[in-house]
C-alpha cells in the first residue's frame, strides 16, 4: 500500500465550453504529501477531481490529457471508475455522514465486502486510529455521527477514506468548513498518514501547505504558475506571481 | 421606526392569504356540516363497498405508480441530460397535465374494451397513470434536494453508482419524499373522472379487482346528483370520508417531516 505512481499529463478540464484546468503536468510521489494551492476558482478541485474521475460526474463536464496511475491511463474504456476510486480515496470538503449507519458503520462502509466480524472490527479501529478519531470515538462507536462535532466528523470522514485502503489519498480543501484547533488534528493525522500514502491536498490556504506539504504547487487560472519542494516554495519562490500570492499582494 | 409601506406589505399579503383561504374553509365547512349530519342518516352497509373499493383501487395504483415512479424519478434525478431522460420528462409533463377523464377515457379504449369488461384493476390503471407523473417529479426533486457532497461520499468510496443511489441518496432523501408521496397519494384516492369508464362503481361489497368496483368519489357523482334523501346523504358522507383521508395523509405527512426534524436536532 501507497507506493503509487499517480501522474497528470496535459490535463485540461471544462465545463461546456468554460475551460477551469489548462494544460496541467504533475507527477505525485509515493509517500509524499503534496498541496495543490491557489485562490478561489483557480481549477484547484477541478483538477483534484479528474485524477478520480468525479469530474465527470457533473453534467456538461469533459476533460482531455491523461491521468496515470502505474503507467496506466484511468480514463481507458475498460477502467472500472469505481474500481480506480477504491485505491484513489477522496476527502469532500463538507464531512457527509452515510445516513442511518453509526459511527462505526460509517467506517465499515468502506471495507471491502466478505470480512467476518472480527476483522471488520479490527479494520474499522485500525481505520479510525490512522487517522487520529480513535480515541475521542471508541465509546461512541454505536452513536449517531450526525450528533458528533463538524471537525470530528471530518476526521470521520477521513478514516473512512482510509478503511477503503486506497493507495492515494485526494483531499479536497478538507478543512475549509471546520474550526481552527479541528483542522489542525486533521493536519496532523494528515502529516502521520504521509509516512504511509501519496496524499495529494488542495487547498487555499499557503500556511496550511507550509505546514505539513512536501511538494507544493500554485495553480492561477487553472495553470500551473510553479510548483516546487515546499522549503524552497515558500522560501525562495521563483514566479514574481507566487511571491505576489504569498505575500498577499494579488487577490 | 418602520414605515407605513413596511407595515402595509405584510397586511397585504396577510389579507391575500386569507382571501385565498377562505373558499376553502367555507368548502370544508359546508362538506363537515352536511356530512356529520349524514354520517349519523347513512346507510353505513350501502357505503362500505364505496370505501373499501377505494382502498383497494388506491392501494393497487400505488403498486403500480409508486416504484415505477420512484426509479423513474431516480433516474431523471442521476442522469439529468441523457436522451432517455429528456424524453421522459417531457412524457411526464403531457401526462401530468393531461385532464384525468382523459386518462380514464384511454385506458377504458385499452384495458376495459381488450378485456370486455369493466374491473377495480382498470380503475387502479387509471389512477397509477394519473398518479404516475406526480411520483415521478417529487421523486426527482426529492433526489436533488440531497446535498451534493452527501451523494458524493459513497462514490468516492469507490461504491458503484446503483449502490449509491439506493443506499444512500434515495435514504437521505426518503423523509422528504414520503411527505410528497403521501401528499400525492391524497390527491389520486379523490379522483372520479378516472373511474368513471373503468372501475364504474358497484353497488354490492366486492373485493375482486377482476370485477366492477365501488369508490368514494364515484359515490359523490352518482349520489349527489341522484334524487332521494338516502343517495344525497351517501354523497355527502363520502365527500366527507374523503376529506378526511386526505387530513389523516396530511397529518401522516406532518408526523414523518418532525420526526425527521427532531431527529436531525
Amino acid at each position: 500500500m501507497g507506493e503509487c505512481g499517480l501522474s497528470a499529463e496535459r490535463v485540461s478540464a471544462m465545463f461546456g465550453k468554460r475551460t477551469v484546468v489548462r494544460d496541467v503536468s504533475l507527477a505525485f510521489q509515493p509517500r509524499q504529501l503534496h498541496a495543490v494551492v491557489g485562490p478561489p476558482q483557480s481549477g484547484k478541485s477541478t483538477f483534484l477531481r479528474t485524477l478520480n474521475r468525479m469530474h465527470e460526474l457533473t453534467v456538461g463536464a469533459w476533460m482531455t490529457g491523461q491521468v496515470r496511475l502505474d503507467g496506466r491511463e484511468v480514463y481507458a474504456p475498460d477502467v472500472d471508475p469505481a474500481a480506480l476510486r477504491r485505491r484513489v480515496g477522496m476527502v469532500l470538503p463538507q464531512a457527509s455522514v452515510l445516513p442511518g449507519l453509526d459511527v462505526r458503520g460509517n467506517v465499515a462502509a468502506a471495507l471491502p465486502h466478505g470480512l467476518d466480524r472480527a476483522r471488520q472490527a479490527q479494520e474499522v479501529e485500525r481505520a479510525l486510529v490512522r487517522a487520529g478519531v480513535w480515541e475521542e470515538v471508541k465509546d461512541r462507536l454505536a452513536a449517531d455521527p450526525r450528533r458528533l462535532g463538524e471537525g470530528l466528523r471530518q476526521r470521520l470522514c477521513l478514516a473512512r477514506a482510509l478503511a477503503a485502503g486506497p493507495d492515494v489519498l485526494l483531499l479536497d480543501e478538507p478543512t475549509a468548513a471546520i474550526d481552527p484547533g479541528s483542522g489542525f488534528k486533521f493536519e496532523e493525522a494528515l502529516y502521520a498518514l504521509r509516512n504511509e500514502l501519496c496524499l495529494v491536498l488542495v487547498t487555499h490556504d499557503p500556511r496550511q501547505a507550509a505546514r505539513i506539504a512536501d511538494t507544493t504547487t500554485f495553480l492561477w487560472l487553472g495553470a500551473v504558475v510553479e510548483s516546487a519542494p515546499s522549503r524552497q516554495f515558500f522560501t525562495r519562490p521563483v514566479e514574481a506571481r507566487t511571491e505576489a500570492w504569498l505575500t498577499g499582494r494579488s487577490a | 421606526m418602520s414605515r407605513p409601506v413596511d407595515r402595509i406589505g405584510p397586511a397585504l399579503l396577510g389579507a391575500a392569504l386569507l382571501a385565498g383561504l377562505l373558499p376553502g374553509v367555507l368548502a370544508l365547512w359546508g362538506i363537515s356540516t352536511r356530512g356529520l349530519s349524514a354520517f349519523g342518516a347513512v346507510d353505513w352497509g350501502a357505503l362500505a363497498p364505496a370505501i373499501l373499493g377505494t382502498a383497494l383501487l388506491t392501494l393497487g395504483a400505488c403498486l403500480f405508480a409508486v416504484p415505477l415512479g420512484v426509479a423513474a424519478g431516480l433516474y431523471l434525478a442521476e442522469y439529468p441530460h441523457t436522451r432517455l431522460a429528456r424524453i421522459s420528462r417531457f412524457v411526464g409533463d403531457v401526462l401530468g397535465g393531461t385532464p384525468s377523464i382523459v386518462i380514464g377515457v384511454f385506458v377504458w379504449g385499452w384495458l376495459v374494451t381488450a378485456t370486455g369488461r369493466f374491473s377495480g384493476w382498470s380503475g387502479s390503471v387509471a389512477l397509477a397513470l394519473v398518479l404516475l407523473p406526480l411520483v415521478m417529479r417529487v421523486t426527482e426533486a426529492g433526489v436533488l434536494a440531497v446535498p451534493v457532497s452527501l451523494r458524493e461520499a459513497p462514490l468516492v468510496l469507490g461504491w458503484p453508482r446503483w449502490r449509491a443511489t439506493l443506499s444512500v441518496t434515495l435514504r437521505a432523501g426518503l423523509p422528504g419524499l414520503s411527505i410528497a408521496l403521501l401528499i400525492a397519494v391524497a390527491r389520486v384516492a379523490g379522483q372520479a373522472a378516472p373511474l368513471l369508464f373503468t372501475a364504474l362503481g358497484n353497488p354490492y361489497l366486492s373485493a375482486d379487482l377482476r370485477e366492477p368496483m365501488a369508490a368514494l368519489p364515484l359515490t359523490v357523482f352518482a349520489d349527489g346528483s341522484a334524487p332521494g334523501a338516502a343517495a344525497q346523504d351517501r354523497a355527502w358522507a363520502a365527500a366527507l370520508l374523503l376529506v378526511l383521508i386526505a387530513a389523516l395523509l396530511g397529518i401522516a405527512a406532518r408526523a414523518v417531516a418532525r420526526r425527521e426534524e427532531a431527529r436531525d436536532g
